[in-house]
This record gives structure tokens, sequence and C-alpha cells, in this order.
């Protein structure tokens, strides 16, 4: 019945239905009342329907109890012979089954003046799970439903992106979503990837430095990817564009670590999963199995005539779009068969090619069809079986709904989605939109993945991070390597995110993540506690090296404290220069304070060895530089661009880059005052200059720029709830109801008496509770 | 008296009581040391059940140049292959007429020279992979080269051997520092990670004692694992707390500092079989001879602090040191006075309960593989011995896929 679709959320009701029975023996629905509580039609359904004209005749109800006087009505008792039909066809208790919905009853005369003269009426009920019907206003969401929505289809929910919500309805939210999504990043990747491809292919005269030093090329190029997609997922207006991006990472998956660092093919078949991940299903099919990176990474460039390799066509049909149990091993070979020659053209910049002298061109026989048949006919048949649409419909429940995919539903939407020509974007809508996914037994069911941790939290709290690349290395480390899934299967995702360790981790992560402090790659992976901190002083250094690696000087309060040989530098000589130096590798590097030094005021970097060589051209290949991104004393992080530094010459001048002898300095005592919360101000200037270098390094025009710049200045540190909640309604913003805008169940931990605002905040974010949504 | 060069003198052998040194039937030159200095079966010492038996692993991260660790000083292809970046003879501490140490290794020479130092020679793998990461991988989960198995090698052992679910531990694997923790997860294996033990103390008190209706089985898991940590949280809390501050005398980088965190943790009566800390910075691309030389220093002194330790609580005889690296490096040194990844490359076992030696054998440097040496004992031999030798677990997994032990232990241990 139609109106069953228009579920907005169920809820045990019994439903008193008035069915009239005229002289033809036909039924009639009169009349229809809900009732919370006990299945009895109340005097007033009564009334009405005697207003509405019903009029002499015999009330039977199956119920014995619920015989009633009703007022007006005359009542009479009938018999079973009396009825032009049995009596199970009426509604009853233990008979919900036979509710009208399923018998062909005519709703005409629903809620309309009783016109017919009617042998009978019945009263009967059915109690069970209803529908609440959309014929009452359509709802506008609540606090919980809009979190719900965006921690489900997007990472987090920011209070500004609730309060968006909340004067829509589920459809009219769940519509803003989907018309939100884009195909097109907003923050412009790597200037690389715009490059033609490197020489992946025919190194085998190079001598072994040159392969290292390639390699190592490509792996600087990966962590700068794995940087950009978390800077884009932080920063998107769309978070659904790019949960839908990391669901087809997860079931079309690649790994870079597997296809011979092959750093621009990785790039690429994400563009692949962002054109088209909103699509069609047919128009990923068709993508993917032209993509270099899949090609190689289920060996398909292997898959020749007459020596046919057969990984990607069973992970095709294993994974990507039927599951076990629903193809043949003869199914697999003859997909495997019709694959062969589908491969990549090492000398047309890596572009897909299908050499017809390795295609096996004989008949093939899938699923029944027999034809020379190619890539594209294996994904047509595909398309062509029931069964993919089933599978890809379960895939994207689990993703969205729950663990069970209810079988009834998955059918009805798979039926739709194959309907539509496999659009997505419809059936997301339904997915979005259904019952399932706002039922409350499907609440708190998942455990946020490292990335929805992460970067979920870093939306909701609105937070500042500064060192992006510290983000990625943190979710391998609590289990999810972006670009790198573990295997063919992708992430299981699921309960398999939590050990006694990475759940500690997860705490310690949010934790700083709240602190407001930088989470950096060094200091998660390093860190050093050495004694005492106040004692030590941090610095976050790299550089490049010429013949020798650059020196620093650091002297504290005018005395003289530390000479550091930066050894790690990066060799340009024999590697090149790298062009951001916020891609220099960089490390924490511990100097212990001594005793004459209690209290740090001014802190100087001297670079006194700059070197280069140029070239004829002038360009200086070959130089060495000094760079320092932070100082840390004790708990305290200082980033020196808040310093002033001598002969800057760094273009744009920036403080810590050390391109020529000179001297950094930075008065500590003075930043001190300058910040309010825990060197906030040095961090949103090192995080505005950082974003803006890092900008221009990534070559984004102006105008794409704006957005992102704004977006992240727009970030500060948590400073109350006030602040962070200000775009809730006040019924939100209390320290009992706030949980309502975070987590899916309330935390675990109780409120202390007296709890403050940012007591509050920090608690729920650290509760058990929030690792679910 | 003593000549310039290195020649290492057996100067303590006579006076100590304990033990005799047996050469193995070969006859020494005088002021040589034997090539492998292995003590009698007839030793008597604490050897303990094998159920408190502890392994601390060192995980040297980045790939351990192995031929530079262990010196073939005597072939002059060593030196033509390594112009700038060779060992000079005259620096390498001798342990035959072959092979020596590197001079970096001279403070753990005495545990050498007791024979409680096993050092094992060509450890590899067939099909090498030279990418760190899937190099540590498939050390990890003693994967072949080509096949991804998802279960850290002691998680599956910790899982399905009855020694470990017997022992009921405190926790199944304390992980100090940073290092990964892939070999040591697996089923249910309670882990710990943590920088110090009084930190993980403070970080731990974030772990709330509550129990909830439970509603979905996500929060279930949350809440199972919750009370996991918690319960293994405040085993070690009381232990830790109630020991005090452990006073060692480790060296202050980050190696040392971790090897005293564990051995503050031992001392504190905590029960664990597997504690496991990383020394990274071994990828040496270039200028290579500082780097390694300062490496094999931190290795050197942390050993022997932590030998010096292990003795004091009364914990060297039933404490396995088992050091390796990912892989090895090339033997030709590269444009940058330094050497890139390769394949076969040592290990070292070190405890009251090792016997000593040499095992396996040096990779020949005429019979190269593409540049690279060629392994000739699988890593996962290693893993065999301590399961079955070690833990008393002679029917492991390993064991059953083929990888038989080696004898590493004194004959009093297994």
């Amino acid at each position: 019945m139609t109106i069953l679709r228009w579920c907005q959320e169920s809820q045990a009701v019994a439903a008193i239905v008035a069915v009239g029975v005229n002289a033809d023996g036909r039924r009639k629905v009169l009349g229809l009342e809900i009732a919370l509580r006990k299945p009895t039609p109340s005097g007033r359904f009564l009334r009405k329907l005697a207003r509405r004209c019903l009029r002499g005749v015999k009330l039977h109800s199956t119920n014995p109890i619920e015989r009633m006087s009703a007022g007006h009505v005359p009542t009479s008792e009938m018999t079973n012979s009396d009825l032009p039909f049995p009596l199970h066809q009426s509604m009853g208790a233990d008979q919900s089954r036979s509710f009208p919905v399923a018998q062909p009853l005519d709703w005409g005369a629903f809620g309309m003046r009783i016109a017919d003269g009617f042998r009978a009426f019945l009263i009967g009920f059915t109690v069970g799970t209803l529908c609440v019907l959309a014929a009452s206003p359509a709802r506008a969401l609540g606090i919980e439903e809009a979190r719900h929505l965006l921690a489900r289809a997007g990472f987090g929910a920011a209070p500004t992106e609730i309060a968006a919500l909340l004067p829509l309805t589920r459809p009219q939210a769940v519509d803003k979503l989907i018309g939100e999504t884009r195909v097109r990043p907003v923050v412009t990747p790597p200037a690389w990837t715009g490059d033609p491809k490197p020489q992946y292919w025919g190194q085998e005269k190079w001598s072994r430095d040159e392969k290292e030093a390639f390699r190592m090329a490509r792996e600087a190029e990966i962590r700068q990817l794995k940087a950009w997609w978390f800077t884009e997922m932080i920063a998107t207006p769309s978070p659904l564009t790019e949960r839908m991006v990391m669901f087809w990472h997860n079931h079309f998956t690649s790994s870079f670590e597997s296809i011979g660092n092959w750093s621009h093919m990785m790039y690429d078949q994400q563009v692949l999963f962002r054109e088209k991940g909103l699509a069609t299903f047919g128009a990923l099919l068709d993508g993917i199995l032209r993509d270099p990176a899949m090609l190689r990474y289920l060996d398909n460039h292997s898959n020749r005539k007459g020596k046919p390799n057969e990984n990607l066509a069973r992970e095709l049909l294993e994974l990507f779009t039927l599951g076990e149990g629903h193809y043949g091993e003869r199914d697999i070979k003859e997909v495997a068969r019709a694959l062969s020659g589908w491969a990549i053209d090492m000398k047309k910049n890596y572009a897909f090619v299908a050499v017809a002298s390795q295609h096996d061109d004989g008949v093939k026989t899938i699923f029944g069809q027999k034809g020379n048949f190619d890539g594209k006919d294996v994904a047509r048949i595909l398309l062509e079986q029931p069964r993919t649409a089933e599978f890809v419909v379960e895939k994207l429940w689990r993703e969205f709904v729950s663990d069970a995919p209810a079988r009834a539903e998955v059918v009805r939407l798979a039926n739709g989605f194959r309907e539509s020509d496999y659009q997505i974007k419809p059936l997301l809508r339904e997915i979005l939109l259904g019952r399932d996914f706002w039922a409350p037994e499907n609440r708190a069911t998942q455990i946020k993945s490292p990335v929805d941790l992460l970067v979920g939290t870093v939306r909701t709290f609105v937070l500042p991070v500064s060192d992006v690349n510290a983000l990625p290395a943190v979710a391998k480390r609590l289990g999810q390597d972006v670009f790198v899934p573990p295997n063919v299967k992708g992430w299981i995702g699921g309960t398999t995110w939590i050990n006694p360790a990475w759940l500690l981790l997860r705490y310690q992560t949010v934790d700083r993540l709240m602190s407001a402090r930088e989470i950096d790659a060094a200091s998660m992976i390093q860190m050093a506690s050495a004694g005492p901190r106040q004692a030590m002083l941090r610095a976050f250094v790299g550089g490049e090296a010429c013949r020798g690696a650059p020196r620093m000087l650091v002297a504290v309060n005018g005395l003289k404290v530390a000479e550091v040989s930066v050894d790690y530098a990066h060799d340009t000589e024999r590697l090149g220069r790298i062009p951001d130096s916020n891609e220099v590798e960089k490390r924490v590097i511990e100097i212990p304070l001594p005793a004459a030094v209690s209290e740090v005021r001014v802190i100087k970097i001297d670079f006194p060895n700059d070197h280069g060589i140029s070239g004829k051209d002038g360009y200086a290949y070959c130089d060495r530089n000094l760079f320092v991104d932070w100082i840390e004393i004790g708990d305290k992080r200082y980033a020196t661009e808040a310093g002033t530094q001598t002969h800057v010459c760094s273009r744009p001048p920036r403080p810590g880059r050390l391109y020529c002898n000179g001297t950094l300095t930075m008065e500590i005592a003075e930043l001190d005052q300058k910040t309010g919360v825990e060197g906030g101000m040095a961090m949103m200037a090192a995080l505005a200059t950082v974003t803006d270098a890092g900008m221009r390094a990534m070559m984004i025009p102006p105008r794409d720029n704006v957005d992102v710049v704004q977006a992240l200045r727009m970030r500060r540190t948590l400073a109350s709830l006030d602040d962070w909640a200000k775009p809730l309604p006040l019924e939100a913003r209390t320290v009992e109801a706030l949980w309502r805008a975070l987590t899916p169940i309330p935390p675990m931990v109780s409120p202390a008496p007296g709890e403050d605002a940012e007591t509050a905040l920090r608690r729920i974010a650290g509760d058990l509770a929030y690792q679910l949504r | 008296m003593f000549p310039s060069s290195r020649r290492r003198f057996l100067k303590t052998v006579a006076g100590l009581p304990l033990f005799a040194l047996m050469p193995q039937g070969c006859a020494t030159a005088p002021g040589e040391v034997a090539a492998t200095p292995v003590r009698a079966a007839g030793f008597r010492g604490a050897t303990g059940p094998t159920r408190g038996r502890t392994v601390i692993m060192i995980e040297m991260f980045g790939g351990n140049d192995g031929l530079n660790t262990v010196v073939p000083y005597k072939n002059p292809k060593y030196a033509a292959l390594r112009p700038t970046i060779a060992i000079p003879v005259k620096n390498v501490i001798r342990i035959g007429d072959e092979l020596g140490f590197h001079p970096a290794l001279e403070r753990a020479m005495t545990i050498w020279e007791r024979g409680e130092m096993t050092t094992v020679l060509g450890v590899g793998y067939a099909n090498p992979n030279r990418s760190h990461f899937r190099s540590q991988e498939i050390w990890e989960t003693a994967a072949n080269s080509e096949e991804v198995l998802t279960e850290g090698w002691l998680g599956r052992a910790m899982a399905e051997h009855p020694v470990f679910r017997d022992r009921r531990a405190d926790a199944d694997a304390v992980v100090i520092g940073s290092g990964s923790l892939g070999a040591v997860l697996g089923r249910g294996a309670r882990v710990v990670t943590m920088n110090d033990p009084r930190q993980y103390v403070r970080d731990a008190q974030r772990l709330a004692d509550i129990s909830a209706a439970t509603t979905t089985p996500a929060l279930a898991h949350l809440l199972k694992t919750q009370g996991d940590a918690l319960a293994t949280a405040t085993k070690l809390k009381s232990k830790i707390e109630s020991r005090g501050r452990f006073e060692g005398n480790f060296p202050g980088h980050a190696l040392g500092r971790n090897l005293a965190n564990a051995v503050a943790l031992l001392d504190a009566g905590v029960d664990a079989p597997i504690i496991k800390v990383t020394s990274g910075g071994f990828d040496t691309h270039g200028d290579q001879l500082g780097r390694h030389d300062n490496l094999l220093k931190q290795f050197a002194d942390s050993v022997v602090a932590l030998r010096d330790a292990l003795k004091q609580i009364g914990r060297w005889d039933d404490t396995l040191v088992f050091a390796y690296s990912e892989f090895g490096r090339r033997v030709a040194e590269n444009n940058s006075r330094g050497t890139d990844h390769g394949t076969a490359g040592v290990a070292f076992f070190l405890g009251g309960g090792v016997a000593g030696g040499l095992q396996g054998k040096q990779p020949s440097l005429d019979d190269l593989m593409d540049g690279d040496l060629k392994f000739n004992l699988d890593f996962r031999r290693l893993y065999a011995t301590i399961l079955a030798n070690w833990w008393g677990q002679p029917e492991n997994y390993l064991a059953a896929l083929g990888h038989a032990p080696l004898p590493v232990f004194r004959a009093a241990v297994a």
C-alpha cells in the first residue's frame, strides 16, 4: 500500500478501523483511529462516524470486551452467519495479517460523508507496528534525528550543520544532503596529480640509486595525497560525497602498496569514485574495469589470451557484484577470458588499453549468454543479473543502516535500483528515508571507523588542525591506512576496529584533538617521554642538505644550549629539491635545558652554514636550508611563524624557513601574553599561513581557494560551550541535553554535579558512547 | 701488552666459577676467542618454569645492515663493493677467522663472551619484498611473501596454544613506545600499549568502570573491550604503583628508556609473555657509517644495561631478548655512502637461557641474487624456536608448517 512508503517512524500502536459492509457485501473503510494505549474505539471516533451520517447499522466487534454503546450509533449484535464474509476477514488482535491492507478495500469513503446504506459495520483493531501516516503534517527533524542523519551520511555533526537541518522534514533534509554532493573536490589536489605520469616502466637500466630516489618520491606523493584527502574530508561542504568516495574505495579496493607505488593511478582511481560515485553503478563498473590501478592491483594486465589470470574476474564476481554462492568457477574462467587483453599502455602515460592481440576473442558463455565478450559485455551482463542490485543494496545498507539488511526491503530497493538504471542518488534517498534508517533499534549500532573518529571530531568541534599530515598517520595506527586497504576485501570495520590497545588509543586521540593541540605525526609516533617535560625544549626540524647537512644553533635566554647537525636532511644533490618546505621530512629534536635556565624567555635559532650550487641556468639545484615548524616548551607549543627572523630569504617571507644564513627569534614571554587559550593565536596564525602556503603549493586558483581558507580560518580553538553550541536550540544547550547533539545514546558516564560546559563537552567526547554512531 | 688490533681475549674464562667455555672442536690460536662460545650442556642455572618466561622483542626498524653488523672481513669482495662504508679490518671485533662484529658492539661483547648471545646469520625469506611496510607485515604475520594474513604470529600463537591460555598472564603483550602492534594482534589478544608505566596508569584512569543495558552488539563489544582493558589496567596499576620507580642505569635515548620501562614492569611483577620495543632509524640510505655506528652503539649499550637490570631483579635467566629487522641491505654501497633495501640479515637472541655462538650460515658474497644476499634461514624458524623451546610448545602452528627450531638455548632450558 502506498501509504506505508511514507512511514516516518515506527511505533507500537493499535489501529482501529471502522469498515462498513454494504448491501453487495463490499467492504468500505469508513474511519481509522490510532490508539496508543488500549485498542478501544473511542466514543469520539464513533461520534465522528455518526456525524458523517453513519446510520442504522449494526456494530460488530471481534472482541466482546470492546462492544460498547457508542452513543448515537445504534448497536446490535450480529452473528457470523449474518455477515457476507467470514469473520476472520475482519480485523482482530491476532489477525494483524488480515489487516485490510492486504485485502481489496475501498478507501473511498474514508473521511467522506457516508452515503451508502450499510448492513453492518465492523470495528476491529490490529495491534502491532504500524506506520504513522504521512497524512499528518510532516514533522521537522529533532536534534537527535539531525545528528543521526549527519553522522551516518557524513562525518560527525557540527552545531551549524545540525541547526541547518532542524527546520526541515526528513525528506527535505535528505534531499538537501544529496543535492549538495559534488563531483569535484573543494581543495585542489597536489600539483603533481596534473603532471604526466613519471616513468614507472623501463627502469631496468636505472642505477639502484635512481630507483630508490624514484620510489621515495612516489612515497612522498602518496603521503601528500593522504593529507590532501583528509583536508578535503574536513573542509568539504558535502561530507556525503567523501563518505561515498571512501565507500567505493573500500568496495572496489586497490592498494598503493601493492601496485608498485603508482601514486598517480591511485589518485586517478579516486577521481573515478568522486565523479561517478553518485552517478550510476554501471558507470562505476565500466570505469573500474578500465582503471589502471585496479587492472594492476588484480593483475589483469597479465591476463592474456591463452595465459589467463583470473584474479580480477574472481574478485569482480565475489566482491564487487554478486557475492559468493551466485556464480561458479566456470563463470570466473569465462569472465577472465572476456577481460583478457584489458591492460595498461605503459608508453601512453599508463592509460587503459584493450590490446586486441592479447584478447581471447573466442566465444564465452557467461550466465547463459554466449558471445565474443569483452569487458564492456561483462559489465552489461553483470548488471542484467538481478543479484547485482541486491548485492550493492546490501552493502550500502551495511554502510548506512545496520549489519542486518532486511530482506524484504533489500528486494524492494533492489528492484527500484534496477528499474532506475542503477542510479545511486535515488537509491541513497530511499535508504536514507527508509523506516530502518530511522528506526530506534538501528541507532548506536555502528562503531566509528578511525577516519570517522578523526574527521568527525574535527568537524563536530570545529577544531584547528595545523599539521594535517598527522591525521592519516594516526588513522593508520588505529588500523585504517587510507589508500592501503589490508587486502582486496577492504576494511571489514565494525567491531574489528576495537581491541583494548586501540580503544585506549582512541580515547587518547580524541583527548588530544579536544585539547586543541595539534596532533603531529612526529609527536604521536615518536612520543618521547624523557623525564619532566619542562626541562626539555622540543623543536620540529627538517632541512635540505647539499654536500653536508644544515646546522642549527639553539640559544635560550642568551645561553647556547645546543648545536645540532640535521643529518636526516633531504639530500638535494642526489634527490633534487622539494618545492614545498611543508613536505620536507621533519622530526622532533629534543634539547635538554641546562639547570641555569629556569624560565624560557627568548629562544634564538641560528642557521650558520648556508650553501648551494647553481646550475648554468642559475637554478640552485643543490641547496642547504634549515626548516623549523614549531618549538615546544613544557606543554606549550609555539609556531615559528609567530617569531621574527633576520635575513628572510623565503618567498613569501616566513619565519622558520631559513633559506640563507639567519637567525630566528621567538620571544616566548611576549607570545604567552598574546595567546588566550593554549597558544591558540600562534596556532591560528600557523594554521592560516600553513594553509595559505599549502594552498599556494597546490596552485589553487584564487576562486576555489576562498571557501577552504575561510572554512579553515573559521575553525577556532574550542573556547566555551556557548561559542560551540550557539547554533543549537536553547533546550539543547544544557549540560543534560548536550549529548543529544553528540552521541546516539546517553553517555555512559553521567555529568558531575555543577559540571561546566567545557568539561561536559570533553566528558562526552571522551565517553564510550562517542565511539558509536 | 694487548696488541693494538682488535682481538678479543678470553680474559675472564678461567676465573668464573659458573661455566666453562668449550670450543667446538677447533684449536684456537692463543689470544683469539673461539668462534662459537657455547656453554656446556651441564649448566644448571635458574631456568624456572616456561610459564613465567618473557620475551623482550627489539624490532630494529628500517632494515638493519647485516653485512656491516657481522662483517666478513677477510673477503676482499666486501671492501671492494663497499669502498667508503666497509668497516676497516682493524676495527672489526673478530669472532673467528672469517667474521667479526661491528666495533659499535664492543660493549655487548661481555655478553657474547659469556655465551649469552646467539647471533643468527642469513635470515630472510623467499621472494623478498623490499617495502618497509610490506616486509614488516610479512615478518609480523609470518606470511609467505605473496600471501596476506591478518593475524600477528604471536596473536595467533596466543590464541591457539595452551601454554598461553593456561598462563593467565596480566596482559598478553605490552608494546612500549609507538612500535607496530602487528605481531601481537590477534583474536582476543589483550594488548597494552604504553610509553611508560606511570603514564599508562594515568591514561587508564579514563577507562570508566561502566556497565549498561546493552542495546546493540556494537555497544556490547565496546563494553566488553573496555572491561578487558580496565581489568588489565587495574592489575597492572596495582603492581606498578606498589613498586616505585625502578632505578636502572639505562642510556637516555628512546631505546634505553623503553627497555628501562620494560624492566620496570617486570620488576613490578607484571606478567606478560611479550614485551615489544622498537628501535627505528635503521634505514641508512645515506651516510651510513655514522648513523649505523650510533644505532648499534645504542643497541649494545641498551642490551648491556638490560642484562644488568634483569640480573638485578633476578629475571635474566627467564627473559629472552630477541632482536630482528624486516630486511637487510644491499651488498654494494650506493652513491650516497649508504645502502639500499636488501634481503637477508641478522638476528640476535640474548638471555640467561641462551647457548651463545653463531647459528645459520653467512650468505656468500660470490653467490648474490641481483646484487642481494641470498637468505638461507627462513625467519619463521626463529619464531618456531621461541614457541617450541622457550615456551615449551613444540607442537605449534609454525612447526606444523615445517619450520624447524634452531638450537639457540642451553639444553637445560628447552
